[in-house]
C-alpha cells in the first residue's frame, strides 16, 4: 500500500479501538465505606465513583489477614446490596481479584439501580472462617444522558478551536512573509496539501467515554417496590357518582391517574369521559389536587374531597379476566400447560412455570380458538413502545401486547391489530397482571381471507377483524421478542374442524 | 513470593488513551528518525532513539503499570510516580531531541500544512523561549512541587479521578519545562549564559531538600487519606511518609547534582563558549548535556523539515484499480456484468417475493433487502469508496439487452436537460416512502422495482447516451451527490500523457465498448457529480491512464472549476436544489421514524396522509428555501457579495452536502448494523416457500430489536461530528475563495455556518431518541 493510505488506516484502527474503550471504573480506589476488623480479617470497603450515582459501580474490598496483615487471596467474597427500608430479596454479585485492577482487592462491578441510602454486606469466606461486616452508602441518581456522552458530541467544539488557532497562526505568517502572496503558487500548494489531509486530524479526535443508562424492569411483586403497591385499578364514588380510576406509575414515585366516570373499563365507563391528573409528593405522600378535586392515594384508597366538600372514596381492586385459568377443552391441541416449552421453537421457561417471550409454535394452525394468558413486567420509567413490549402473532399478524394501562387503546398498544386496528376499549390491565386473549378465528367470505374475534380480559375488542391468510394454511402462533420480559402461560388452541 | 508483591506484580491498569497517545508519539518519532539517521547517522545516532523511547516507558510505567494502583494504598509508590512523571520521563524525553524527528515522522501534507506553520510562527516560538527560561521554569517547577504537597490539594487528588489527572499534567508539564534549560535539545540555542544553570539547579537542590525533610522528620501523618487506607504489611502510615521522604530527597538530589557536575566540567575544561548564542559560529565542546547541540548553521538552514519543501513531491495517491486482484478485476471488461448479474437475481427474486409472499414486511425479502441491506451497503459503499450501487446496477441489465431492439437514437430533451425532473422524482419519493410506509409495504416495494426497470428501458430505449441516469433515476442523483463526499475518484492519472492523447476513446469509446456516455472527458472531469463509476472508461483508454484515485473526501465542494459534463457547480442551481433536498431529506426521513415526531404527528389528530404530506412540504420544500434564502441574504448582505442571491445561495450550498451526507448515514447504517440479521429468517422462509429447499427453521426472534449497543450510538454521533467538521470547513473554503478579505469570508459565512449548527444540533438530537425498528417485526 502506498504511504499516503498507510496513516489514515491506522487512523480508523484507532478511532475503532477508542469507540469500544469502556468507561473506565477505577477499580479499588474511591471513598472508603468502611475498615474494620472481624473475626480473623481485616476488611476495607471501597465504592467508586465517587460520589456514588446510580448506574455502574465498583465495590472494592480488600481482605487481610488481621494478624498478619497479608492478603488472602483464595478468600471467597460476596457483596449484598439492599435498599433502606426495602424488603425482599437483596442485590448479589461476587467480588473477585480478576474483576479488580489492583489485585489486591476483590472487586464487583455492576449496575446500582436507583439512588437512594443503600446497605452494603459483604461476606467472606475463607479457611480462616467466615466473617460479615456491613456498611452504609449514598447514592445520587445517575449522570444525565447528555452528560454521559457530552464528549462525543462536543469535541469538535474542540477541533474548531483548535482550527481558529492554527488559521491564525498560519494567515499571520503568510502575512508576514509574502503581503502579496494570495493566490501564489506556493499558497495553492499549501491548500492542496490542506485538502488532502484535513480529515484526518477529523478521525484523529476521537472522544471519551459514555456508560449505560440503569433499567428498571421487574418481574416480580414483592421487588418492584411501593410505586408498584400504589399504581392500579381503584372504583368507587366521586360526590355519589360512580367513578372508576387508573393509576399509572412514572417511576420516582410519580403517577398519572385517570379518572373515569361510570367505572373501569369494561366495567361501566361511559367511554367517554376520562380526565387525567398528575401526582405530586409532599411529606411522603402521594397527592393529587386540581381546581375540583383534592386528595392523596395510599394503603390502598384513593381518597379526598371534591371543591364543594363532597366525598371521593375508591378502593383498590384488582380485577382478574373472566378466562383467566381457563381449562383447555377438549379436542384442544394444549400448546403451554407450564410443564414444557417442547412446543415451541428454541423455548424456554422462565421463572419455572412460565414461557418465554421470543418464541414461536411448532405446530401450525389455520381456523379455531386460540386461548393465551400473558404477564408485562412492571417497568414504571419506559413509555410508549419501550414499555412491557411483545406480541402475539397469528396468521402473520400481530395483536400487540404492551403495557399501555390506562392509556387510550391506540392502533399501537394493547389489544390492537398492530399499525391496522384499535381495541373498541383499551382493557389492558396493570403490569404483573395476568392478562387474557381469545381469538376466534374462521373463514371470511372470499378466499384469500380470514376473520378474526379478539376477547383482551375476556371483552371482546375486536370483531371480525379481516387477516389474510387462508383455511387451509396452517401457520404457527409467534409470540415476538421485543426485548421486554413478557411471561405467558396456559396456551391452547381449538381446532375448528 | 508474599502474596502482595504477587498481587502487585499482577496489577496493570488498561489504559486505552494513554496506551494510544504513547504507541502514536513512539510511532510518529520512530518513522522521523529513521529518515534522520539515514541523512546523518553521527548526529542521530540510536542514543536518541532509546532515550525518548525511554522517556514514554516512563510515563507508561508511572501511569498504566501497577505503581498506579498502588499509589493510593502507599505514600511511597505516589512518590515513585511523581519522581517518574517529573525528574525521570522529561529529560529522557529531551535527549532524544523529539521537535525534528516528531515532525519529520509526521506525514508531509500534515507537517507542512498542519505543524510547521506553528512551529514557525514568532508568537509561539516566543512563549515557547519565555517558559523555558530558567527564570520561569524554575519557579513553576518549585510551585506546583510545592503546591501539590498541600495536604488538602494532595487529598484532593487522590479523592478525584479528574483532579489527579491534573495533577499528573502539572508535574510532566512543569517537569518538561524545568529540564529543557539544562538539557537543551537540538535545535534549542538559549541566548542566556550556561552560568545560569548553577544557581537554577542548586536551587531546585534546595527546595526539594527543604519539602523531602519536611516529609521524612514529620511526626504526624500529614496526608490524612493514608491514616485512613488499610496499611499494607503491616506498615505504619508514618513510617510510609518517611520513606517516600527519602525517596523524594536522595535521588532527586542526584538527579539535580549530575548535570551541575558534568556542566562543571566542561568549564574547567575551558569552554570559552558557554555565552551560548544562535549566532556563535565556534564548534562545541562534547562533553554533557551540550552534546546534541548543533553545528553551525543559519537558521533557516535549520529548519529545512518546516519550511514547505523547496521541489514539491508527488504525493502518490492511492488507486484501487491498482490494487493487486481487485485492480485486476475491476479492468476487465466484463467485471460490471458479473456485478450486475448477482444483484438482478436478487432483484428478481425481491419482486416474486414482494408480489407473492407474506405481506408482512419483515418476513418478506421486499421487506428486508431494501430497506435494511440495500440501503445500508449503498451508503457505507459512499464512505469507503464511492458510487459503488451505480457499478454494479442491475437496472442497466435489461436495458442493454433491449437496446439491440429499439431505436434509442433520439436526443434527450433540451428542456429536460438538468436535474429538475430528478428533483421532483426524489421529493415524490421520499414522501410515497412516508405516506405509504413503502418500508413496510413489500407489494409496494416490488411495484417500484419493477417500474424502476419499465422506466430504464423505455428512456434509454428511445434517447441517446445514458439519458436515464443522467436526468431521471433518483438514486443516481442520490449517488452523484453523496459520492462528491468519498474517498475515491474516476480521473486520469498523469495529465501529460492526456495531453498527448490523440484518440481521446475515453469518451469516443473504442472497439465495441462505449466511451462515457454520460459525457463526462476524463482529462477534464472533476470530482464524482454525474459519475457512475461503470468504468467504461478505464476500459476504454488505450493507454491505462484512468484510476480510482484517492482524494479526500468533499475536497471537489472546495472549488468550482469548470467540470466537464457539469460545468460549474457554482452556476447550477438544479444541483444546489438538489443538494439541498438531500440535505433536508435526510434529517427529515429519520426525524420521520423517531418517536417524538411520529407522537407530535398523531396528536395533530388530521388524517395521516395530510399531515405527512403537510411534514414533507415542510421539510422537504418550505423550509430547504426559507433557510437556505435567509442565509443566503444575510451572508451577501454581510460579507458585502456583489454576486445574485441565487449564485451566493448556489455556491454555499454545497457546504451542507458533508452534514447532510453523515446523516443519511447514521440513519441507515444505524438500520444496518442493527438487523443486518434479519435477512436470514426471511431468506430461510422464501427458499422453503419458493424453492421448497430447507435452509433451516426461520428464527423470527431474531429479526427483533436486540438491544442496541452504545458502541452503535457513539458511532452515529461521530458519523454527525466529522459531518460537521467538513461541513464547516467546505464552508470557510467556499468563504475564502470567493472573498479577499478573511473578515468578510467569515461574516459571509457566519449566517451558514448557524445553520450547519443548527442542522447538527437537529441530527444529535434524532439519534438519541428511540428508533422505530423498521424492517423489524414491529410493535
Ligand atoms: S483518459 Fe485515456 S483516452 Fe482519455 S484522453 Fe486521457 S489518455 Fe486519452
Ligand atoms: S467517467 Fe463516465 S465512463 Fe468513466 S466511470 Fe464515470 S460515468 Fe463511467
Amino acid at each position: 500500500m502506498q504511504g499516503t493510505i498507510r496513516f489514515p488506516v491506522v487512523c480508523v484502527f484507532v478511532s475503532c479501538f477508542m469507540l469500544h474503550a469502556s468507561s473506565s471504573l477505577r477499580a479499588d480506589g474511591g471513598a472508603l465505606c468502611l475498615l474494620e476488623r472481624a473475626g480473623g480479617y481485616q476488611v476495607a470497603v471501597f465504592t467508586s465513583p465517587t460520589p456514588l450515582r446510580a448506574g455502574p459501580v465498583d465495590v472494592s474490598i480488600l481482605v487481610q489477614d488481621a494478624s498478619t496483615r497479608e492478603q488472602l487471596p483464595g478468600a471467597r467474597v460476596v457483596v449484598r446490596l439492599r435498599r433502606r427500608g426495602t424488603t425482599g430479596p437483596p442485590l448479589e454479585y461476587q467480588a473477585t481479584t480478576e474483576t479488580a485492577t489492583n489485585k489486591l482487592f476483590h472487586a464487583a462491578k455492576f449496575d446500582l439501580p436507583e439512588p437512594g441510602r443503600w446497605e452494603v454486606e459483604v461476606r467472606i469466606d475463607s479457611p480462616l472462617g467466615s466473617a460479615r461486616v456491613r456498611c452504609e452508602v449514598e447514592a445520587v441518581g445517575p449522570l444525565p444522558r447528555w452528560l454521559e456522552v457530552w464528549p462525543w458530541v462536543g469535541w469538535p467544539a474542540l477541533a474548531i478551536l483548535l482550527f481558529c488557532v492554527h488559521q491564525r497562526l498560519v494567515r499571520r505568517r503568510v502575512r508576514l512573509l509574502a503581503p502579496a502572496a494570495s493566490g501564489s503558487r506556493g499558497e495553492r500548494e499549501d491548500n492542496m496539501r490542506m485538502d488532502r489531509f484535513v480529515w484526518l486530524l477529523l478521525v484523529l479526535a476521537v472522544p471519551a467515554v459514555a456508560q449505560k443508562k440503569p433499567v428498571d424492569v421487574f418481574t416480580d411483586p414483592d421487588k418492584a417496590g411501593p410505586d408498584f403497591k400504589t399504581q392500579g385499578e381503584y372504583q368507587g364514588d366521586i360526590a355519589g357518582k360512580k367513578y372508576g380510576a387508573q393509576v399509572v406509575a412514572l417511576g420516582d414515585g410519580k403517577f398519572d391517574v385517570y379518572f373515569l366516570a361510570g367505572g373501569l373499563p369494561g366495567a361501566g365507563w361511559d367511554g367517554k369521559t376520562r380526565r387525567r391528573v398528575s401526582t405530586t409528593v409532599a411529606r411522603g405522600k402521594t397527592l393529587f389536587s386540581t381546581t375540583e378535586w383534592n386528595g392523596e392515594i395510599g394503603n390502598g384508597q384513593l381518597a379526598g374531597e371534591t371543591a364543594d366538600k363532597k366525598l371521593i372514596s375508591l378502593k383498590r381492586v384488582e380485577r382478574k379476566s373472566p378466562t383467566l385459568g381457563e381449562k383447555p377443552p377438549q379436542g384442544a391441541v394444549v400448546l403451554f400447560d407450564g410443564s414444557s416449552a417442547d412446543e415451541w421453537a428454541n423455548g424456554k421457561l422462565v421463572e419455572g412455570n412460565l414461557l418465554r417471550w421470543g418464541t414461536h409454535s411448532k405446530k401450525g394452525f389455520a381456523t379455531g380458538k386460540l386461548h393465551v394468558e400473558f404477564r408485562t413486567p412492571f417497568q414504571p420509567k419506559a413509555r410508549g413502545q419501550g414499555r412491557g413490549n411483545s406480541g402475539v402473532y397469528i396468521h402473520n399478524t400481530e395483536i400487540q401486547v404492551l403495557d399501555s394501562f390506562g392509556l387510550t387503546g391506540a392502533n399501537n398498544e394493547c389489544g390492537a391489530f398492530y399499525g391496522y386496528a384499535k381495541p373498541v376499549v383499551n382493557m389492558c390491565l396493570p403490569p404483573l397482571s395476568w392478562q387474557t386473549y381469545d381469538v376466534e378465528v374462521k373463514p371470511g367470505s372470499k378466499e384469500g381471507e380470514l376473520l378474526a374475534t379478539v376477547w383482551h380480559n375476556g371483552v371482546k375488542v375486536h370483531d371480525d377483524f379481516p387477516l389474510k391468510g387462508s383455511a387451509s394454511k396452517p401457520v404457527s402462533i409467534l409470540l415476538q421478542d421485543h426485548g421486554n420480559p413478557v411471561a405467558y402461560r396456559n396456551i391452547w388452541f381449538v381446532p375448528s374442524e | 513470593m508474599s502474596p502482595t508483591l504477587d498481587a502487585f506484580l499482577r496489577s496493570w491498569p488498561f489504559e486505552p488513551w494513554l496506551l494510544t497517545a504513547l504507541l502514536l508519539s513512539a510511532w510518529v518519532y520512530w518513522r522521523g528518525w529513521r529518515v534522520l539517521y539515514r541523512r546523518d547517522a553521527a548526529r542521530w545516532h540510536a542514543g536518541h532513539l532509546w532515550a525518548f523511547l525511554g522517556g514514554l516507558a516512563a510515563i507508561f510505567l508511572a501511569l498504566a503499570s501497577p505503581i498506579e494502583p498502588f499509589a493510593a494504598l502507599l505514600l511511597q509508590v505516589h512518590m515513585l510516580q511523581h519522581l517518574l512523571l517529573s525528574m525521570v520521563a522529561p529529560p529522557l524525553l529531551w535527549l532524544g531531541a523529539p521537535l525534528f524527528p516528531l515532525l519529520r515522522g509526521l506525514p508531509a501534507p500534515v507537517r507542512t500544512y498542519w505543524a510547521a506553520p506553528v512551529f514557525r510562527s514568532p508568537l509561539v516560538r516566543r512563549l515557547f523561549g519565555r517558559l523555558t527560561h530558567p527564570g520561569t521554569a524554575l519557579p513553576l517547577f518549585a510551585a506546583a512541587f510545592w503546591l501539590w504537597h498541600v495536604p488538602a490539594l494532595y487529598d484532593l487528588a487522590l479523592r478525584s479521578d479528574g483532579w489527579h489527572f491534573v495533577q499528573h499534567a502539572c508535574f510532566l508539564g512543569t517537569g518538561l519545562l524545568f529540564w529543557y534549560p539544562v538539557v537543551r535539545p537540538y535545535p534549542s540555542r538559549p541566548r542566556w549564559s550556561l552560568w545560569l544553570l548553577f544557581p537554577y539547579l542548586i536551587a531546585a537542590d534546595v527546595q526539594n531538600t527543604i519539602l523531602s525533610a519536611l516529609l521524612t522528620f514529620s511526626s504526624q501523618v500529614l496526608y490524612p487519606h493514608y491514616a485512613q487506607v488499610p496499611r499494607l504489611g503491616g506498615l505504619p502510615a508514618l513510617d510510609d511518609q518517611s520513606a517516600a521522604g527519602v525517596l523524594m530527597w536522595v535521588p532527586s538530589s542526584l538527579a539535580y547534582l549530575l548535570p551541575l557536575f558534568g556542566l562543571g566540567v566542561r568549564l574547567m575544561s575551558g569552554g570559552a563558549d558557554f555565552v551560548a548564542g544562535a549566532e556563535s559560529a565556534k564548534p562545541r565542546g562534547s562533553a554533557g548535556a551540550s552534546r546534541t547541540q548543533p553545528r553551525p548553521r543559519s537558521l533557516r538552514l535549520s529548519l529545512p523539515l518546516m519550511t514547505p519543501s523547496q521541489a514539491p513531491v508527488p504525493v502518490s495517491s492511492f488507486d484501487l484499480l491498482r490494487v493487486p486482484l481487485l485492480g485486476r478485476f475491476l479492468k476487465w471488461r466484463h467485471a460490471r456484468l458479473c456485478l450486475q448479474l448477482p444483484l438482478l437475481l436478487v432483484a428478481v427474486a425481491v419482486v416474486h417475493d414482494g408480489l407473492s409472499g407474506p405481506a408482512v414486511g419483515p418476513m418478506n425479502l421486499a421487506g428486508v433487502l431494501p430497506w435494511v441491506h440495500w440501503r445500508g451497503l449503498l451508503i457505507l459503499g459512499l464512505l469507503v469508496a464511492g458510487n459503488v450501487f451505480c457499478l454494479a446496477c442491475p437496472f442497466m441489465l435489461p436495458r442493454a439487452i433491449a437496446r439491440r431492439f429499439l431505436p434509442r437514437g433520439r436526443a434527450w430533451p433540451r428542456w429536460l436537460r438538468g436535474k429538475w425532473l430528478a428533483i421532483v422524482l426524489l421529493a415524490l419519493f421520499l414522501w410515497a416512502y412516508e405516506a405509504f410506509s413503502l418500508w413496510d409495504s413489500p407489494w409496494w416495494t416490488a411495484w417500484i422495482v419493477l417500474a424502476y426497470f419499465a422506466a430504464a428501458l423505455v428512456v434509454d430505449g428511445f434517447f441517446r447516451g445514458a439519458a436515464f441516469c443522467k436526468y431521471v433515476c433518483p438514486i443516481g442523483q442520490f449517488n452523484f451527490v453523496q459520492s462528491l463526499a468519498s474517498p475515491l475518484e474516476v480521473k486520469a492519472r498523469d495529465a501529460a500523457v492526456c495531453a498527448s492523447c490523440r484518440t481521446k476513446d475515453c469518451i469516443r469509446g473504442r472497439d465495441g465498448i462505449p466511451g462515457c456516455e454520460l459525457h463526462l472527458f476524463v482529462p477534464r472531469k472533476a470530482g464524482n457529480m454525474d459519475c457512475t463509476a461503470c468504468l467504461d472508461c478505464v476500459h476504454a483508454c488505450p493507454h491505462e491512464n484512468i484510476g480510482l484515485v484517492a482524494a479526500p473526501p468533499a475536497a471537489d465542494l472546495w472549488h468550482d472549476p469548470h467540470r466537464s459534463g457539469v460545468g460549474r457547480l457554482g452556476k447550477r442551481p438544479d444541483i444546489a436544489a438538489l443538494v439541498l433536498l438531500l440535505v433536508f431529506g435526510a434529517f427529515a426521513n429519520a426525524a420521520g421514524m423517531v418517536a417524538p415526531v411520529v407522537e407530535w404527528q398523531e396528536r395533530l389528530g388530521a388524517p395521516r396522509l395530510l399531515t405527512i404530506t403537510m411534514f414533507s412540504l415542510l421539510a422537504l420544500v418550505a423550509l430547504p428555501l426559507m433557510t437556505a434564502g435567509a442565509a443566503a441574504s444575510l451572508g451577501r448582505w454581510w460579507g458585502r457579495e456583489t454576486a445574485s442571491l441565487l449564485e451566493v445561495g448556489t455556491r454555499y450550498a454545497y457546504a451542507l452536502l458533508p452534514l447532510g451526507f453523515a446523516m443519511w448515514l447514521s440513519h441507515y447504517s444505524f438500520h444496518f448494523l442493527s438487523s443486518y440479521d434479519t435477512a436470514v429468517p426471511v431468506a430461510q422462509r422464501f427458499a422453503a416457500d419458493v424453492g421448497g429447499v430447507s435452509l433451516g427453521e426461520p428464527q423470527w426472534v431474531a429479526a427483533c430489536c436486540r438491544p442496541v449497543g452504545t458502541w452503535l450510538l457513539r458511532l452515529e454521533v461521530l458519523f454527525l461530528d466529522v459531518g460537521l467538521l467538513l461541513s464547516l470547513y467546505t464552508g470557510y473554503r467556499i468563504a475564502l475563495s470567493r472573498s479577499p478579505r478573511l473578515s468578510l469570508a467569515l461574516k459571509a459565512l457566519t449566517p451558514w455556518a448557524l445553520l450547519i449548527l443548527l442542522l447538527f444540533a437537529a441530527g444529535v438530537w434524532i439519534v438519541f431518541q428511540p428508533m422505530q425498528m423498521r424492517g423489524t417485526l414491529e410493535g
